[in-house]
């Protein structure tokens, strides 16, 4: 009894020990890897949790920085804005933990004295457990109960275990009007049937389940509401599935705008998700830019966002990013459009384009498919076990057709294989830091006095010495983003007659300054003081 | 309505011919179209209430008729004012929750005043009249009504009792830094005069294009284009608080719009001025209903 005891007591140690090593953390062990942090390095990090999800899950928040972190520049990373990209939110606890094992470093510190980190490792703890539970589907709606379909019911059509093998994957179709048929180079992959080039169909596919309500709908209600990633205020997609009845209408989605609305300090936003506009910057145009309800990222910024792209493809070296088109009320667009500042995203791992393994007698794929593709790269690594051979089952919505359940699994596209995790966080912290290494950084240089009669002519150049703006060209123009504050201290004895004694600037652009000056009256000692929360702040004293 | 003015007619007729018919008894009154003839509760409506004089009419409508209102505050305001909302139903027929229902609220922007009043008086209305009209019966049996008479309970208040003019503030009372120097509100309007009021500021000046009003002494009026005026305007009563060179540039009367910051295509503050953070940003505690 007792062996058996121990037995199955080494057999819990091992998996547990196990786990942390070669597995992505649940939420239970990324709140164990926060707070050891908190514990750890407690000059550096302060640990809070920023509110609480439906489900009563923490949304962490860590501020890295040393000494008063509110009033130095910051740079926000944001994991988890899909739940069912876990990578993001390894990255972004990744990036916590290897800057402050760096801490001791003369080159760390000196960066964690200049720039603060906000950092929120997960967005979606709620749609995040899927892929720790006994039934695996990617998710991304939070505890929310939602009314998906309308029709007054909720979740009364989920996803159905058709094979019983803990992971919700494809339902194929035999059927004369199917849409789909399968690749010519790899039999396990369907394609949609090219109608242009007279090919037919033979499959319907549906994602794995039944239609558990007869309303003709598969899978349309099941459980999980609100996606974070749809939740927020650009273009939101409102009566949309996982939209929410309106913009910021979750608990998480309104405590983190809240707090960050509040945080005037930060001027980068980097988070992890499917948008991305770090591999592949964006494009400038002229019409979407310039329409009243802004589309696209204006000039200026565009500049930065390629200046910053080129950063990140020189550092993390990956190759074959995936476009994308951010989709309307996502966080990508919201922490530019709304928020005003420079915003990041990246996925953070993608399937590299394979090449055919002659040895193997592969070709080259007369179909470019991003399945196909994966298929062949987890061969040629060695990854087994994330695709689910075509099975037929017995399905009580097809009862005279023929029905198979299979395909590629859930998660394992988007998400690297772990072992690769360590290698993509040093990448991305390195990224991280170089970004930082550029912020924008006031100075006050080339100060003149100079006597015009009875007064004195005071002329400053106000620089920033950082590749990044002041801020970005879009935060001039919402308020919730602070201009450079100008302030000219004069004592009693002395007076401004010309110039403002108090004056606010737009951004001012990477390695550029502006030039001001004033005429005063009288003389002794003033100071001239100049900053904004996202550049800091500078003070000259000036004897006349 | 005709079969109102059918009646006063035939009661008017009656009246004529047969003075002796003058005794008030109950058959010989013909409810008027309108405001209730008795109410239990008495309000008048030629007047506008302070936030404290709306929650005291709340309040007795709701003790007056218990089977037909219910009072509860949805909410607080930033400075702490409840949100109150009547729900006029008949409570003895059917769920509340499940008639078909129809909310109203009054005086989103600070210095609209009389929507609340306005929805007050629906409230007042339905409830005063439910005991001698079929339609107003039949119309709470079936039916729900969510009255939320002051959406904006601070803006109404220092409308009311704060120096202002005739247009301010429209908005509600959270700061914001208009002018984005990282102060809030520390250039607004002074009441210079002390007279609770913020009216204009004039400066004599022989280039000025105002002169007097001849026919008003009061009043400026445009100097013509080959006449002389002797003033020019300053703008609204105050100065500049903060140096900055500019008058009155962040003060509390307009912070944001309340009307801007509801769900449906909601835009931020650079595109349509007033909103705040996102949709129902301006939510401070509480709870707000489902409706």
């Amino acid at each position: 009894m007792i062996k058996r005891l121990l037995a199955c007591l080494f057999c819990a140690i091992l998996l547990t020990v196990s786990k942390a090593q070669t597995g992505y953390s649940n939420f239970s062990q990324q709140t164990t890897r926060i707070n050891a942090l908190a514990k750890s390095y407690p000059q550096l990090v302060k640990v809070r949790s920023l509110t609480k999800t439906g489900s009563g899950k923490d949304i962490w928040q860590l501020t890295i920085g040393s000494g008063n972190t509110e009033t130095k520049p910051a740079i926000v990373i944001v994991g988890g804005t899909e739940g069912n990209y876990i990578i993001g939110t390894e990255l972004a606890i990744g990036f916590a933990e290897n800057l402050l094992q760096g801490s001791h470093t003369d080159s760390i510190k000196a960066l964690l004295n200049k720039t603060t980190f906000y950092i929120f490792p997960n967005m979606s703890p709620d749609a995040m457990e899927q892929y720790f539970a006994s039934l695996q589907y990617e998710r991304q709606g939070n505890a929310s109960i939602t009314d998906d379909d309308r029709d007054g019911k909720t979740n009364e059509d989920g996803f159905d275990d058709l094979d019983g093998n803990g992971k919700i994957t494809w339902l194929r179709i035999e059927s004369p009007t199917g849409e789909y048929k399968t690749h010519p180079d790899d039999p396990r992959v369907l394609i949609k049937a090219d109608l242009n080039k007279g090919e037919k169909g033979r499959y319907i596919i549906l994602t794995e389940g039944s239609d558990n309500d007869k309303d003709g709908n598969f899978n349309e209600d099941g459980e999980g509401g609100v996606w974070f990633n749809k939740n927020l205020t650009y273009k939101h997609p409102s009566f949309t599935p996982g939209a929410g009845e309106f913009a910021a209408s979750e608990t998480e989605t309104r405590a983190l705008l809240d707090y960050l609305f509040e945080q005037y300090n930060v001027y980068a936003v980097v988070s992890f998700g499917s948008n991305n506009n770090l591999a592949t910057p964006f494009a400038y145009n002229a019409i979407t830019a310039n329409q009243p309800l802004i589309g696209s990222w204006l000039q200026q910024d565009v500049k930065v966002d390629s200046m910053v792209s080129d950063l990140y493809n020189k550092t993390v070296n990956m190759k074959d990013a995936p476009k994308t088109n951010a989709a309307g009320g996502d966080f990508l667009s919201w922490a530019y459009y709304h928020y005003g500042r420079y915003s990041f995203s990246t996925p953070g791992w993608w399937v590299p384009k394979t090449k055919p393994d002659t040895t193997k007698g592969e070709k080259a794929f007369t179909i470019d498919d991003a399945t196909a593709n994966y298929l062949r790269w987890a061969n040629q690594q060695g990854i087994t076990n994330t695709f689910t051979e075509w099975k037929t089952v017995q399905h009580p919505d097809f009862p005279a057709q023929k029905a198979e359940v299979g395909g590629v699994d859930p998660f394992v596209m988007i998400n690297p294989p772990y072992k690769l995790v360590a290698d993509l966080v040093k990448k991305h912290a390195n990224f991280l830091v170089k970004l930082a290494a550029n912020q924008p950084d006031l100075d006050i240089i080339n100060v003149k006095t100079e006597k015009v009669g009875a007064l004195t002519r005071i002329t400053l150049d106000i620089i920033n010495k950082g590749a990044l703006a002041s801020h970005s060209k879009l935060g001039e123009r919402s308020y919730w983003v602070k201009r450079i504050n100008v302030k000219v201290n004069a004592g009693g004895n002395q007076s401004v007659i010309s110039g403002k004694k108090i004056q606010t600037l737009n951004s001012l652009e990477g390695y550029s300054s502006q030039q001001l000056s004033w005429l005063i009256k009288g003389s002794g000692k003033l100071t001239i003081e100049a900053g904004s929360p996202t550049t800091g702040s500078k003070t000259v004293e000036i004897t006349f | 309505m005709k079969r109102y003015i059918q009646y006063l007619t035939i009661a008017l007729s009656l009246f004529t011919v047969h003075h002796s018919l003058l005794a008030q008894t109950p058959d010989q009154l013909f409810k008027a179209a309108g405001s209730p003839v008795n109410p239990k509760v008495a309000v008048s409506w030629n007047r506008y209430n302070d936030h404290a004089g709306i929650t005291e009419i709340c309040k007795k409508i709701a003790a007056a008729y218990p089977d037909l209102a219910k009072l509860e505050s949805i909410g607080k305001s930033y400075k702490g004012r409840d949100l109150w909302c009547l729900t006029i139903t008949d409570f003895k027929k059917g769920d509340p929750d499940k008639k078909p229902a129809m909310y109203i609220d009054g005086n989103i922007h600070s210095n609209e005043v009389q929507g609340a009043e306005f929805s007050l008086y629906a409230a007042w209305y339905l409830t005063e009249s439910f005991k001698d009209t079929k339609f107003v019966q039949e119309l709470l049996a079936d039916k729900t009504f969510y009255i939320v008479p002051t959406i904006n309970p601070d803006g109404r208040d220092s409308y009311f009792h704060a120096p202002n003019t005739g247009s301010s503030p429209r908005s509600g009372v959270i700061p914001v830094d208009n002018d984005r120097d990282g102060q809030v509100d520390e250039d607004g309007y002074d009441d210079l005069d002390g007279d609770n009021e913020i009216l204009l500021m004039r400066r004599k000046n022989s280039n000025g294009r105002y002169r007097i009003d001849p026919s008003e002494p009061r009043r400026l009026i445009q100097a013509g284009p080959d006449e002389k005026g002797d003033y020019e305007i300053l703008g609204l009563e105050g100065k500049d608080n903060d140096g900055d060179g500019l008058v009155n540039e962040d003060g509390y009367t307009f912070e944001y719009d309340p009307n801007r910051d509801w769900g449906w295509g909601w835009q931020p503050n650079y595109i349509q001025n007033g909103a705040y953070k996102y949709p129902f940003s301006l939510r401070r505690t509480g709870r707000w209903k489902n409706l």
